[in-house]
């Protein structure tokens, strides 16, 4: 049973395992581009990316801006210098980098004259009043340049929200300073080589009610799917090796393996025919029959009944001598099933590894070797017996010789031995 | 076997967590080019582009015989001179007077500089007349605005001009004030503008080599003075030069390439009951006053003047000029 599961494991494992290499491959696969884009949120009407942003994944990008409304919207490449110098002093969003594979990150700069960041929405609406507080600072002073700048544009603001001057984008197309530019109404886009740094973009919604710009960058990717090739080896080894496991557990299985699936007694004679890895032992069993523990499913399959005359069946000719000798030195009938006469495999001596044991009553089990009446007798002839004319055949098996010539008839219990050399055939048993 | 049922489904979950993984790549970080040098402010195609919009600027201009148009291009001396010969033009009832500005280019000065206002030369080709060679400077004042025509002289005939960086290096801004010359450009002006008006009585006539306007003007000092002499009357010919319209830019030696505008006013005044007929091109600014005893004119000129780097013995030498009568008036 463990031997079935683990074939199925390892075969389900490495079903597994190649699926999910071939879904890395293909389902799992990352896109062969990527795009990121900025919120399209923010106080200012412009949007630049900062030195690098541009060559962020590839050299080649696409970029593309869009405004609410439709709206001019205007891209514009150039040098960093003259990207911030254009912008001047308005409020522009800077994309800075990624924040995940799919955004930009986006922080709203404020111009020289006021170098810490600081997104009030008034300072959007009147640039020169960021230049005039520029100016009667000293342009490092962070703190003492942001107080003037906000009194004055607090001062100011009551004036501005009371006229609620809609925003008004300045409109960098035209320039002689880009190096590329793509104007479009809602839309535009353009195609770029970021092979230098240097180059930075900037996208700028123009004209009155201006939003911020939606920026979207699209690099192509290479591809890689390092998983896919090996998690499909893998898995056809794993499936491979499942299948040779349970290849190699269901053949050793067959033959009777050596595992202990029932509980039998382990001497049992075989079929000779019966070849694969059993040691059939020429030890002749017990009188018993002998129920094989399992039918042997070899590919020559002898099937053996377990029958008394079936466990005769087997066995050689010499080995059926043998028996019967041992039977008769026994005191035991050449046929003896056993003392309940049950079919149980009974372990009769000798069995391999058996201590031979002297029982008083066996003592003949060796037979004594009388000394030879005569030298000629060979020691095996059981005394009585005087003709050495085929007489011990006779005796061996069980035939009488009287003076009517022999006489057929059956030792008790015997067989007959075989065929008869008389034409008396009045006695056909 | 539970437990192993619980390990065996744990594998593929493991398997699948560490493909995930794999598949998400860390975020791509911003490189920056670490070469901070400046690079020139326009490509050659960039400024080829510009003097094609400030010619049609030009052309346009001339074929209305309208000034109206100019001044999205054309700024600073250039924009007066165009003015004056377009108002002598629609006076004249021809353009023949205007002066051909060829706008194709065959050499270029780009400056390399992060700061307003930038400045760049260039050297035209030959225009159709078979006048000398015009040398442009074109600016932009400030980042928002488009590179105008700020100035133009025709170069003398055989001159050689000093040599430049390249346009792909660029080349610095010289300012006004800028001590590593010889002289300073401001001050370089202000020695020529004596000279013109001196001549040779100038204390610094001899910084500077012999030029072509110079002789120009000289003779026609002369001429006038002695036209004056007859009509028992008084010439003068006052130069000045403009404060603060100076443009310079670095050449190869270590010198500048200074070209500045200078003003002139010259006043011819005969006796009582003299009559000073104005030419052509002065009766095109008094606008058909009637003649008097006396005629006074106005002038603007470009002078280009390459001033030697400090600690060298070389004079100053000009390398072009353009004057053009502005204004007239009779009292």
């Amino acid at each position: 049973m463990l031997h079935k599961i683990v074939t199925a494991g390892l075969v389900v494992l490495g079903l597994v395992v190649a699926s999910l290499g071939v879904a890395s491959g293909t389902v799992w696969r990352p896109g062969s581009t990527v795009t990121m884009t900025t919120p399209g949120t923010g106080d200012a009407t412009m949007l630049m990316t900062a030195p690098g942003v541009l060559g962020l994944v590839d050299d080649s990008v696409t970029v593309r801006a869009t405004a609410e409304g439709g709206a001019k919207v205007v891209l514009a490449l150039g040098s960093e210098a003259d990207v911030k110098g254009w912008v001047g002093t308005d409020p522009v969003l800077v994309a800075t980098g990624p924040a995940d594979w799919e955004s930009l990150a986006v922080t709203t700069s404020e111009p020289a004259t006021t170098p810490a960041p600081d997104s009030t929405p008034e300072e959007g609406e009147e640039p020169g009043e960021e230049g005039g507080a520029g100016e009667s600072e000293a342009p490092e002073g962070e703190v003492e340049g942001d107080a003037p700048a906000d009194d004055e544009s607090t001062a100011e603001t009551p004036e501005e929200s009371a006229e609620a001057e809609p925003v008004v984008g300045p409109d960098p197309a035209g320039s002689d300073m880009w190096v590329a530019e793509a104007v479009g109404e809602g839309t535009a886009s353009l195609e770029w080589d970021a092979g230098s740094s240097d180059q930075v973009l900037l996208a700028a919604v123009a004209g009155e009610g201006a939003g911020a710009p939606r920026l979207e960058l699209t690099w192509p990717r290479e591809v890689t799917t390092p998983w896919m090739w090996p998690g499909i080896v893998l898995g056809a080894v794993l499936v491979l090796v499942g299948l040779v496991v349970g290849v190699v557990g269901a053949r050793s299985a067959r033959p009777g393996s050596r595992r202990g699936k029932a509980v039998v007694a382990p001497g049992r004679s075989r079929a000779e025919t019966a070849a694969p890895s059993s040691t059939s032992t020429a030890v002749p069993r017990g009188d018993e029959a002998l129920v094989r523990r399992d039918a042997p499913r070899g590919p020559v399959g002898v099937v053996s009944t377990p029958t008394p005359a079936g466990g005769t069946e087997g066995l050689t000719r010499r080995e059926l001598r043998e028996r019967a000798e041992r039977e008769q030195q026994q005191g035991r009938g050449p046929v003896a099933r056993g003392e309940d006469g049950e079919k149980r495999p009974k372990r009769s001596w000798p069995w391999t590894g058996a201590m031979p044991t002297v029982k008083k009553a066996d003592t003949a089990a060796q037979p004594v070797v009388p000394p030879p009446a005569e030298a000629s007798r060979p020691a095996w002839l059981p005394e009585g017996t005087t003709s050495a004319s085929g007489s011990s055949w006779r005796e061996a098996w069980g035939v009488r010789h009287t003076e009517d010539g022999p006489e057929d008839r059956p030792a008790p219990g015997g067989q007959w031995p075989g065929g008869r050399t008389t034409d008396d055939r009045e006695e056909d048993r | 076997m539970n437990g192993v049922r619980r390990h065996r489904a744990l594998v593929p979950l493991a398997a699948a967590a560490l493909l995930l993984a794999a598949c998400t790549p860390d975020l791509p970080t911003v490189e920056v080019d670490p070469d901070t040098t400046v690079g020139p402010v326009l490509s050659v195609s960039q400024d080829a582009e510009i003097h094609a919009a400030i010619g049609s600027a030009l052309e346009e201009a001339t074929a209305a015989v309208d000034p109206g148009t100019l001044e999205a291009r054309v700024t600073g001396p250039a924009l007066a001179l165009r003015k004056a010969e377009l108002t002598v033009a629609s006076a004249a009832g021809n353009t023949d007077n205007v002066t051909e500005i060829p706008t194709v280019v065959q050499s270029r000065v780009i400056p390399a500089t992060d700061d307003w206002p930038r400045t760049a030369f260039s050297v035209t080709e030959r225009p159709q007349n078979l006048q000398t060679e015009r040398l442009l400077v074109t600016e932009q004042l400030s980042p928002r605005e488009p590179y105008k025509l700020w100035a133009w002289v025709r170069l003398f005939p055989g001159v050689t001009l000093p040599t430049f960086p390249t346009p792909e290096a660029g080349t610095e801004p010289v300012q006004i004030d800028d001590a590593s010359l010889s002289i300073s450009p401001g001050e370089a002006l202000t020695h020529y503008v004596d000279v013109l008006n001196n001549g040779d009585a100038s204390q610094y006539v001899g910084e500077f080599a012999a030029d072509p306007f110079r002789d120009q003007i000289n003779a026609r000092r002369e001429l006038r003075t002695a036209d004056a002499a007859t009509i028992s009357g008084t010439y003068t010919l006052a130069f000045q030069a403009s404060e603060g319209e100076v443009r310079a830019l670095r050449t190869a030696d270590g010198g500048a390439l200074v070209v500045g505008q200078i003003t002139s006013t010259e006043t011819l005044a005969g006796e009582e009951g003299a009559v000073i007929n104005p030419s052509a091109t002065d009766a095109a600014f008094t606008g058909g006053a009637a003649p008097s005893n006396s005629l006074t004119t106005g002038r603007t000129a470009v002078v280009a003047v390459h001033v030697p780097p400090a600690g060298s013995a070389d004079q100053l030498t000009l390398v072009g000029s353009e004057i053009l009568t502005t204004s007239a008036s009779v009292p």
